[in-house]
């Protein structure tokens, strides 16, 4: 059974269509990025999947429909919305109590020993904490839960370096393993970029770009040339072309290889860079990724 | 909602412990709303330091009124009778002037009753008695409800705007057993708080009465018997019960605006019975709207107790006694019942807009 799986799945907002036919489907035990300009549709998808808003076309997670079936898959699934969800009037033992109270599958024990990690003290409150500590207590007390689904919602959004390296590291080192299934979204794209199994572009409400690490890093080549091959280069026909230190980087989708690195220096291209030639096409080949 | 056998019937990899999503709800909503219990507390602190000025104020000291230690009946020139009692003294210059309808006046700790034709009656006494007692309830009640009021007005807005809902849905908890445990905060957590606060404060100042008679500061202790205190418990928990029930559609109302209005959540919840009130007036010239509307602020006194007449209250009979109580008007009252329907559909109506409304 699949974690997650829609068909046509799609939600319009008045004027708006958020989420336009989307299909998709992600297996147990994966950890998917998903990947998109803002206002693309990547929240309202998460949001359909977490039950939160309801939708049109099908869609099932855990093998339930989210919006019906809501109050029993959160048992199974948890998120982390935003880095600034958790209530500011809290105290960090009231949080565990809380927890503790309301979630079968959480284990105080473990959340204790996150924390213990962690500078954080049990009779702080929440608006006491710094924000690179509240994603650390936030994380841990998800991490203490036993879901099969995690969703992360632009988790480290306003952290700084450390933290959020520090957050990718603690939850691929304590918490992922195969029969846990993780989708993320998330403009720092190159942090994540080690961690993905796979990825998925969203773009106006649809998937443009959905696969395997392993499959997009065959699927997709960069190569450098110097500016007299460019000319031979072009004319094979890539994605995307830009500028780098007065050389030429050609971005092929299903290029030969070999015959590539004969022209030039052949790389995989990282997801910044994939992004940028398939969502945001010539015009965004200067822009960053997101934003 | 996530009940018990919906948490069991979920397959799972490892078991489920057992949950009570509703209890840590309220509980929840009592850490975050701290004035539940802190402004009865404060309240009750006020009171007991104003019975305290009361008891030993510079008027009622024994070097002053050494002479007020027991019942002095007067018979003044014009023919009138004061009755002083307990620590005041002050009631022959307030008794009215010469020639006025005949009075007697009672006062205690602070307190005082005027009442008609002659001497205080024992009944007239025991009412005095009591006073502080009826009066530090009634404050309580006041604040209670002032509490509720804006609890009601603020709970699901907070959770929106500090975003914190998404962390609350994030939980196993359905969005039934979130509002319900809201509901029940001004439904029976404060009723429940106060009730404690109330016999909590009633004791204080009996034990304050008892020491202050004791060290001479005052002439007489509040009365406590057995049967005064189960009375006492009795119509509070009756008043308590009836007046919940009463203001519900109200809290209700409240509710409902709280999940609804983005902002300014006080407004919405006056302008559409002020403007229906304001329209009848203009349309019809009567009042009818308001009066219901208002009505429901009243504690549910003339709706759940004996309506006191104008010989009850010379007689001194008190007026919230366990004798007043009128349970059969209050359930026969078609208007309480409309009240109750009206709470429910605004509680649902705030279940389905904490439910479909769109979080982010």
């Amino acid at each position: 059974m699949a974690c997650i799986e829609a068909r046509g799945l799609r939600k319009a907002y008045k004027s708006t269509v958020a989420l336009d036919g989307v299909n998709l489907k992600v297996e147990e035990g994966r950890i998917l990025g998903l990947i998109g300009p803002n206002g693309a549709g990547k929240s309202t998808a998460l949001n359909a999947i977490l039950g939160l808003i309801p939708f049109e076309g099908e869609l099932k997670v855990l093998g339930r429909n989210p919006w019906t079936e809501r109050d029993k898959l959160m048992t199974d699934v948890c998120f982390i919305a935003d880095v600034a969800v958790l209530p500011r009037w809290m105290k960090v033992s009231q949080a565990l109590d809380y927890v503790a109270g309301v979630h079968p599958r959480f284990d105080r024990a473990k959340a204790e020993g996150f924390l213990a990690k962690t500078a954080i003290k049990r009779t702080s409150r929440v608006r006491e904490l710094s924000k690179g500590m509240v994603t650390q207590l936030h994380l841990a007390l998800v991490m203490a839960i036993d879901a099969k689904l995690l969703v992360l919602d632009e988790p480290t959004l306003g952290l700084d370096l450390l933290y959020r390296k520090q957050f990718y590291e603690t939850l691929l080192n304590d918490y992922f393993d195969k029969s846990r299934t993780i989708v993320v979204t998330t403009h720092q794209v190159e942090e994540i970029q080690d961690i993905l199994t796979d990825l998925m572009f969203i773009n106006h409400g649809r998937i443009v770009l959905d696969g395997s690490m392993e499959s997009l890093e065959t699927r997709y080549a960069e190569v450098m040339v110097a500016p007299e091959k460019a000319a031979e280069v072009r004319a094979m026909g890539p994605i995307t072309e830009r500028q780098v230190f007065g050389r030429n980087v050609f971005l092929f989708d299903g290029a030969d290889r070999r015959r590539l690195s004969q022209l030039g220096e052949v790389r995989t291209p990282s997801i910044a860079d994939l992004f940028v030639a398939v969502i945001g096409g010539p015009k965004a080949q200067t822009q960053g990724v997101g934003a | 909602m996530s009940n018990q056998s919906d948490t069991l019937a979920a397959a799972a990899p490892t078991p489920l412990r057992r949950t009570r999503p509703l209890t840590w709800s309220i509980r929840r909503e009592i850490w975050e709303n701290r004035s539940i219990w802190i402004a009865p507390l404060a309240i009750a602190a006020v009171l007991v330091f104003g019975f305290m000025l009361g008891v030993v104020g510079p008027h009622h000291m024994p070097t002053v009124h050494r002479s007020s230690s027991t019942v002095v009946t007067q018979t003044m020139s014009d023919g009138h009778t004061v009755v002083t009692r307990g620590a005041a003294s002050d009631a022959a210059s307030n008794s009215g002037p010469p020639g006025s309808t005949t009075t007697s006046k009672v006062s205690h700790s602070g307190f005082s009753m005027t009442f008609d034709g002659g001497p205080a009656t024992p009944a007239q006494r025991a009412a005095m008695a009591a006073l502080p007692y009826d009066i530090a309830a009634a404050v309580l009640l006041v604040g209670m409800t002032i509490v509720a009021l804006f609890y009601c007005l603020g709970t699901l807005q907070n959770e929106r705007r500090d975003r914190s809902i998404l962390f609350w849905k994030s939980l196993p908890v359905s969005d039934l057993t979130a509002v319900t445990a809201k509901a029940i905060v001004p439904l029976a957590i404060l009723p429940a708080v106060t009730f404690v606060v109330i016999l909590g404060t009633q004791l204080v100042l009996y034990g304050l009465s008892q020491v202050s008679q004791l060290t001479g500061a005052a002439s007489e202790p509040l009365a406590w018997t057995p049967q005064s205190v189960l009375e006492g418990l009795w119509v509070l928990l009756y008043g308590e019960i009836t007046a919940t029930i009463w203001i519900a559609p109200v809290y209700g109302w409240l509710l409902l605006i709280s999940g609804w209005a983005r902002r300014g959540g006080f407004l919405w919840a006056i302008l559409p019975p002020l403007a229906l009130s304001l329209i009848e007036r203009v349309a019809f010239g009567t009042t009818h709207l308001w009066n219901i509307f208002f009505s429901r602020l009243n504690g549910g006194f003339e709706e759940a107790f004996v309506t006191p007449t104008k010989e009850s209250m010379k007689a001194g009979i008190p007026i919230v006694g366990v004798d007043q109580l009128d349970p059969g008007k209050f359930v026969d009252n078609p208007a309480v019942w409309l009240g109750v329907a009206f709470a429910g559909a605004c509680f649902a109506g705030a279940v389905w807009l904490r439910r479909y409304r769109d979080p982010g």
